[in-house]
């Protein structure tokens, strides 16, 4: 199973203390080569399926690249819909890890029952938008089905309360806003507020970081870097204007108040991103409604015109679970020339980047424990990647 | 982009919601904790040790079929 290739990290230390971190990669960037001289119908279909675990933000980056290359006008409606199943599937995400990966790390039973019940809602939510549920391909027609949206949202919601908030998440977001974390971590056990205070315990006292949020990268530039002869150099180790960035869930939600706080208090470190990961999980339900409003209120027919200059190019960037993610693809006649995706783990995880950067703030004298602190590390920052660890 | 890659499973440790799966000739241990129903000879897609969802084999076939042409193209970077 090595086509699905890994991080390959390595941690150097002195005194007990991480000075060096190397990372190198053998994920398969280039797999999307096998696009080339397909018919761009068949890669929209594809997509998803080869790159299942964000594969609805997939196929929404590569919808937007087809319909800008084919300039293709698509209405708010149809842009509202898409843009809640990618809210769907990043709580999906975000909840899979926590009651996986959490709960593995904090040696507590899974919650089985609910982890099957979550992966029903995005399967449901499709079917309550879309006509034959299918909201990526050319030509995909709302057809929303409000009562089973807001039904699907409300069980969201009340899994939200069971299994990481105790408190609906509207109430916890207030009440974070009010007293801040301290209240909700006396007051309540669950895997998040567990796995909190472990990072708190754990965190290094002087791992005080500012993060380097990717900033908003315009086409044009886009278009440059990946046209460039050193474009798969870009895609593989990317940086931007000369600089490393970082494209987490921790930028997203730096302008919540109690992120901002945590980040100002304690750095970008562990219990920040912790956070931040349940903030943004807090808002979606209220994200979903808002997208529901929008969508009834604009008319299915109310056409806008896609941004694309270039017919036959297109470019598509969707803020999936773990970042941005973008998709660029050229197109003759229909059939792929050239499809390139620039994944959200090439930045985070670039030699000189924030995986890298937190991980040298690590120490321990005892190398599991070291490995440990580590697996925290990475997975707060990118919980799905996969990667190999080994300590010098 | 993390890939899914499907796996044909070949036994089943319900006591422990695990699987052992097989691609070609490797085998592999496999959490079954993500889907419900999985029998023997069912198609999972696979990433990072969990069975993310059950597919047909005619999915299956398709998808694998495209994973040898990526590793024929020697994509592996």
């Amino acid at each position: 199973m090595e086509i699905e290739g890994k991080l390959h990290i390595r941690l150097l230390r002195e005194h007990g203390r991480v000075v060096d971190v190397d990372i190198q990669s053998s994920r398969p960037l280039q797999a999307v080569k096998i696009f080339q001289g397909k018919h761009i119908a068949d890669v929209i279909k594809i997509i998803p399926q080869l790159y299942h675990v964000c594969g609805v933000a997939q196929a929404s980056a590569a919808m937007t690249a087809c319909e800008q290359a084919m300039l293709i006008p698509v209405n708010e409606a149809t842009q509202s819909a898409r843009e809640m199943l990618v809210w769907m599937e990043t709580v999906r995400e975000h909840l899979w890890r926590i009651m996986i990966d959490w709960a593995h790390k904090l040696d507590v039973d899974k919650d089985a029952t609910s982890i099957k019940t979550l992966q029903q809602y995005l399967p449901q939510l499709r079917q309550a938008l879309f006509v034959e549920g299918e909201g990526f391909r050319v030509g995909a027609r709302v057809n929303v089905n409000p009562e089973a949206v807001l039904s699907i949202i409300n069980r969201l919601d009340s899994m939200l309360e069971d299994t990481v908030f105790t408190v609906a998440p509207a109430q916890w977001l207030l009440a974070m806003c009010e007293h801040g974390p301290e209240k909700w971590l006396q007051d309540s056990n669950t895997l998040a507020s567990r796995m909190f205070r472990y990072c708190s315990a754990v965190e290094a006292e002087d791992a005080f970081t500012i993060p380097s949020c990717l900033p908003v990268l315009d086409d044009a530039g886009l278009h440059q870097h990946l046209t460039n002869v050193d474009a798969d150099e870009f895609i593989a180790r990317p940086q931007w204007q000369g600089k490393s960035y970082e494209t987490t869930v921790l930028c997203r939600q730096l302008h919540h108040p109690v992120v901002r706080s945590m980040v100002q208090t304690q750095g970008a470190g562990m219990q920040a991103r912790i956070i931040a990961r349940l903030v943004e999980l807090a808002e979606i339900p209220g994200r979903l409604r808002d997208l529901m409003q929008h969508l009834c209120a604009n008319d299915a027919d109310d056409s806008v015109a896609v941004t694309g200059q270039v017919s036959g190019i297109g470019l598509g960037q969707v803020e999936a679970a773990r970042g941005r993610l973008i998709h660029r693809l050229e197109l003759t006649e229909g059939r792929v020339g050239n499809y390139q995706i620039l994944a959200p783990t090439e930045w985070n995880f670039h030699p000189q980047g924030v995986a890298a950067q937190l991980l040298k703030n690590l120490s321990s004298t005892d190398v599991t424990t070291l490995k440990t602190q580590a697996d925290f590390l990475i997975n707060v920052i990118d919980p799905c990647v996969r990667y190999e660890m080994t300590v010098h | 982009m993390c890939l899914a890659i499907p796996a044909r499973v070949v036994s089943i440790d319900h006591m422990n919601d695990m699987a052992t799966v097989s691609l070609g000739e490797i085998e592999k241990q496999i959490s079954l904790a993500l889907v419900s129903d999985i029998n023997i000879d069912d198609y999972v897609l696979v990433h990072v040790g969990y069975a993310l969802n059950k597919i047909s084999t005619e999915e299956a076939e398709k998808t694998l079929a495209m994973f040898a042409e990526a590793a024929m193209l020697g994509v592996q970077s």
